[in-house]
């Protein structure tokens, strides 16, 4: 993956992370069944885009956030 | 009771002793004093930025809100997200911009920009009016701890004394260093204590998921939003989110955070680590649900941990859990009062007051400004009572409007004052108008800060479109840092150009 093409991917999974959490699609998952891993629905869900997105961060620190040469 | 006691002692005489060590390795400047001379290592930053971030206002609130209000909380995990995002985005730029043109205080950014005076004015007044209920709640919070884990021995009037008065003396000598290190201790404490004592908690009814179960056959009102009350719902969810990101930080004692690191690829790894510790709101899920099921009915919702706590947990543990709760009250205040100090200093007294004042003066200075400030909200602590949640959102919500011109600053160039001061003004006139006028309700059911942010965002676009641009000379001042910055992270900078930065 060019250096662009993935910055531009870890700005986008974040977002999409985030829009998951905090626009109405939140109240589609807003349930407590089904059950996952012993968790309610909601519960469940923001745990999985939590984790999801720190997970992206990962990655992203590790490729410098798809730049050549962060600062230091 | 003598072990909570002796715990307490231990938590109030440690971060002394840290703060005297850290204070001998000063070099005595005003810029070590305020900012760590732009050279604060990257484990101190992390630990000093979460744990200022974590205050009572997560350690406590989060456990009264579950306990009240159902699952909205959980927006927390958003919310350090956003969080983390935006100290990558915004800091990083912050920090850059800092570095190259000396800058200590949010002031120092937003009226270099904006070339205004009047916009320096209003952003210092800004982050230190809000920031006093926010230390407000830090205190009440943090000194209740005390007075609980001592078994009522140290009454709240002595406890919050006590708080402030080890916190004045170690910022006293030690400066940002002082908090940097005693922050890595507070840190430490909260981030396991909570999650610990949530899993020991939950194993009163069985463990986490057999929590999970109960709550879903006897309380299941509390399992998805809007709540038990039906009070809580998505416009609780994003308005909490967004503003409590937002207000923390664009919070004075978070920008010279951003000013103070060293090393900039601490920018890149925040986002993640920041991101991670949102784990620990596990650990207020966990108890306060426990708490639903076996302790009902506890008045005050601010008292849900310090009551399961002591209810649950052995006592030495249960003491080092409150006082992890007291860390995190202190590790927010101590930045706080440090941070308004310095604006205080920088902002007014030297910007206005004595422009030539020499660099001991100028610390000098600072230190009786934390003495004046703490006085201040140490009254206010004991007089001006509260709930934690509620006065911490109308602190976020006035700094938070921050963030319209400072993104403003760093991707749209053609913004300029005129835009930013009506933005602010209009911003934080409908905040307070909302929060403070009995009978008005804020539309939507959203936080009023929101409706700030909306009508900042408005008037600072539209009134920097009909107004003159800045002056050329300083857009294209910030036109050549921004894309030297640009340029630098892409690498397509020539090798010598970086060097001479």
């Amino acid at each position: 993956m060019s250096n662009k093409k993935s910055k531009m991917f870890f700005h986008v999974a974040v977002i999409f992370g985030l829009i998951m959490l905090e626009t109405p699609i939140v109240l589609m998952a807003n349930n407590i069944e089904p059950v996952i891993f012993g968790m309610p629905f909601l519960v469940f869900w923001v745990l999985f885009w939590w984790f999801f997105c720190t997970i992206i961060f990962l990655i992203a620190y590790m490729k410098k956030w798809g730049k050549k040469n962060s600062i230091r | 009771m003598s072990a909570g006691v002796f715990i307490i002692f231990l938590f109030l005489f440690i971060p002394l002793v840290v703060g005297f060590i850290a204070a001998a390795k000063s070099n005595k400047s005003s810029s070590d004093f305020f900012i760590q001379g732009r050279n604060m290592g990257s484990v101190a930053a992390f630990f000093t930025v979460a744990a200022t971030w974590w205050s009572s206002f997560a350690f406590l609130g989060s456990n009264a809100s579950f306990y009240t209000e159902g699952p909205v909380y959980l927006t927390a995990f958003a919310w350090n997200i956003l969080f983390g995002y935006l100290y990558y985005i915004v800091g990083k730029r912050v920090w850059y911009l800092g570095k190259k043109f000396d800058y200590v205080t949010p002031s120092d950014f937003m009226g270099d920009f904006y070339d205004n005076e009047k916009v320096r004015i209003i952003v210092g007044a800004v982050v230190t009016i809000f920031t006093i209920p926010y230390l407000q709640i830090q205190l009440t919070g943090g000194a209740y701890l005390i007075e609980v884990a001592s078994g009522g021995v140290i009454p709240f009037w002595l406890a919050a004394f006590l708080f402030y008065a080890v916190i004045i003396v170690y910022v006293w000598v030690g400066g940002i260093r002082a908090i940097a290190w005693t922050d890595i201790i507070y840190g430490a404490i909260l981030f396991f204590g909570l999650l610990l004592s949530g899993v020991y908690i939950s194993n009163v009814v069985g463990g986490p998921i057999s929590m999970f179960s109960e709550m879903q056959r006897l309380h299941p009102e509390f399992l998805t939003l809007p709540g038990p009350d039906g009070a809580a719902g998505f416009s609780s969810w994003i308005s909490l989110c967004i503003v409590t990101a937002l207000g923390a930080l664009m919070g004075p004692q978070l920008w010279l955070r951003m000013y103070a690191v060293k090393d900039g690829n601490l920018f890149n790894l925040m986002p993640f680590l920041i991101a991670l510790v949102a784990v620990t709101y596990l650990g207020s899920v966990l108890i306060s649900w426990t708490g639903v099921l076996e302790m009902p009915g506890i008045e005050n919702a601010d008292q849900v941990l310090p009551v399961m706590v002591t209810e649950y947990m052995p006592l030495a543990l249960g003491a080092l859990i409150l006082a992890g709760g007291a860390a995190a009250a202190m590790s927010t205040s101590n930045s706080q009062i440090h941070a308004v100090s310095t604006v205080i200093t920088k902002d007014f007294y030297q910007r206005y007051n004595n422009p030539k004042a020499s660099d001991k003066k100028l610390t000098k200075v600072s230190r009786y400004a934390i003495l004046i400030f703490s006085i201040i909200a140490y009254f206010m602590a004991i007089f001006v009572p509260g709930v934690l949640v509620t006065i911490g959102l109308v602190a976020f919500g006035g700094t938070a409007q921050l963030i319209v011109p400072t993104i403003g600053a760093l991707f749209w160039s053609r913004s300029n004052a005129n835009g930013a001061i009506s933005g602010l003004v209009g911003g934080v006139g409908i905040t307070v108008i909302l929060t403070f006028i009995p009978g008005l309700n804020s539309p939507l059911g959203l936080d009023p800060a929101m409706w700030g942010l909306a009508l900042n965002m408005i008037l600072f676009v539209a009134v920097s479109l009909v107004t003159a641009p800045r002056n050329e000379k300083v857009i294209e001042k910030f036109d050549s840092a921004l894309k030297s910055f640009k340029n630098q992270e892409e690498g397509t900078l020539e090798a010598n150009e970086e060097k001479a930065l």
